[in-house]
């Protein structure tokens, strides 16, 4: 989900001169002019954790002395925002982070204040123990259900099935959802007391998805083709880019056991797909992946992984990593950027945006990008009728 | 020119700074340069700054003006030939106006270094 700016704000973005503005909230109350290091932003596709920000704060008149007195404070909403100043409608600003404060110092009038967002409370809740399991076992479940119950059941996220939902994304957990029940692919799962924050991880690693927090929503992708939402970088807003590509990254035959048997203790069954051409390029790369909590239950849902580490892993990829200014702040996890930089011989060659990191200090944003995560990728030229030019 | 320093009306200091009075302000600025040469600006907030000297201040002017920087009190700054009010603190590391001016033993000099907040 994009960021709902309006044009203005992305001219802001654009601008070779601009003046933003930094909020951090407390409740009701603004204590942006108190905050002499803003923190960095992290967010990667997947890692399915809370997004903690450390900001250091002047302290030396003990205003901030209201969260050491009373700790119910810290329980108050806080918000950090970043934006610009419109000249007559007022700071327009996107939320980088709504949290509560998990802890913070006090030292000689500074203090350095952690905040945590809601996702921490997957750090904090487990799914079963180990003599009373939560078994997901009595049936073929669907992957998407299984993460709506960890999410919400065990998550404590709001279990609204809706767009109102304010914990989920849920226009694109219903997309992520229709994967698996178009495709057909079911898990089964028994968990003895790992933390929600691992068995997400394990849904992510299992169905090759990305599960993690963005603009206060937890966000559900498996990503496919080309997404629409696109900025195209090139030596007049990259700052650095450095691109590498590494022969390890290949994997051309992929295992996948299934069919757990809890008594037992083991697989019944292993599937395996295969990239011949990448085989017969680049040699045999294989990579197997069996799991005691959480497994396919058929064949047919084991070999969808497979083949998908066998059509987006079947030869080396570059992976780029972009510094740029705000030019890039809008972009999320997931989109596309347009790369050119004739220095290393790319040109308008698409990636998909796999992590970022925002500076609020200095205003640079830095992606992670690579196309490792893209099926299919093209790119529709056009072209006047009866023009000159060659369509690539 | 007559320029005041002060917390309210029953507590000020009106005084002449020397001719080194100057107005240096500062800005809290990123600066981002593309490999093709642009330069990005962003400006996050400003501040001003005002030093000067001051000569032949009486001993309660100078131990006023001490005792506001030993507690980092909230000032207001004015040329009293104008309206711009500026709210300050004396940034000196060190206490601001100590030298004694021979051949008095009541007349004191100093620098000071005022930033706004």
């Amino acid at each position: 989900m994009a960021y709902d700016v309006t044009s203005w704000f992305v001219d802001q973005a654009n601008s070779k001169i601009s003046s933003p503005v930094r909020k951090f909230t407390i409740g009701s109350s603004d204590y942006s002019d108190r905050v002499t290091a803003w923190p960095m932003l992290k967010v990667a596709w997947d890692q399915v954790r809370a997004s903690k920000l450390t900001l250091t704060l002047a302290n030396d008149d003990g205003v901030m002395n209201f969260l050491q007195q009373d700790k119910i404070n810290m329980r108050q909403d806080c918000v950090i925002g970043v934006g610009f100043t419109h000249p007559t409608s007022g700071a327009e600003t996107i939320t980088l982070i709504a949290g509560k404060v998990e802890k913070f110092t006090m030292s000689k009038g500074t203090m350095r204040l952690t905040l945590a967002d809601k996702f921490k409370a997957f750090n904090e809740r487990v799914v079963g123990t180990s003599d009373n399991p939560v078994s997901y076992t009595g049936s073929n479940y669907l992957v998407s259900d299984i993460a709506w119950w960890l999410c919400t059941s065990y998550g404590g996220l709001d279990s609204t099935k809706s767009t109102a939902n304010p914990d989920i994304d849920y226009a694109n957990f219903s997309d992520w959802a229709s994967v698996f029940s178009g495709d057909s692919v079911f898990l089964n799962a028994r968990f003895t007391g790992m933390k929600v924050t691992e068995a997400l991880r394990k849904i992510s690693q299992i169905t090759r998805s990305a599960i993690f927090p963005e603009n206060d929503l937890l966000q559900f992708h498996r990503f496919s083709f080309i997404n629409s939402y696109a900025k195209t970088l090139d030596n007049d807003t990259i700052i650095d880019l450095s691109v590498g590509v590494d022969d390890k990254d290949i994997t051309n035959r992929q295992y996948m056991a299934l069919d757990y048997d809890v008594t037992s203790r083991y697989h019944k069954s292993t599937v395996v797909a295969a990239s011949s051409a990448s085989v017969n390029s680049y040699g045999v790369r294989e990579a197997s992946f069996a799991d005691a909590s959480m497994w396919y239950v058929n064949s047919l849902s084991a070999i969808n992984f497979c083949e998908r580490v066998t059509t987006t892993q079947d030869e080396p990829y570059s992976k780029i990593k972009v510094r740029a200014p705000l030019v890039g702040m809008l972009r999320q996890i997931g989109e596309m950027v347009y790369v050119t930089d004739d220095q290393v011989g790319i040109s308008n060659a698409v990636y998909r945006i796999m992590n970022r990191t925002f500076n609020m200090n200095t205003g640079e944003v830095s992606f992670g990008a690579d196309p490792s995560q893209l099926l299919n990728a093209f790119r529709l030229d056009y072209s006047a009728l009866d023009g000159s030019d060659v369509l690539s | 020119m007559s320029w005041a320093l002060f917390v309210d009306s029953s507590n000020s200091i009106s005084f002449d700074p020397e001719w080194d009075l100057t107005e240096p302000g500062e800005k809290i600025e990123s600066q981002h340069r593309a490999k093709s040469g642009n330069l990005y600006r962003y400006t996050w907030g400003s501040f001003d700054e005002f030093t000067f000297s001051m000569k032949f201040v009486s001993s309660s002017d100078a131990a006023i003006v001490n005792s506001w920087w030993t507690s980092n009190t909230e000032l207001l700054f004015m040329d009293e030939a104008t309206t711009q009010v500026y709210s300050v603190q004396l940034m000196n590391k060190k206490k601001p106006i100590t030298k004694r001016i021979m051949p008095y033993d009541d007349q004191f000099q100093g620098k000071i270094k005022l930033g706004t907040y």
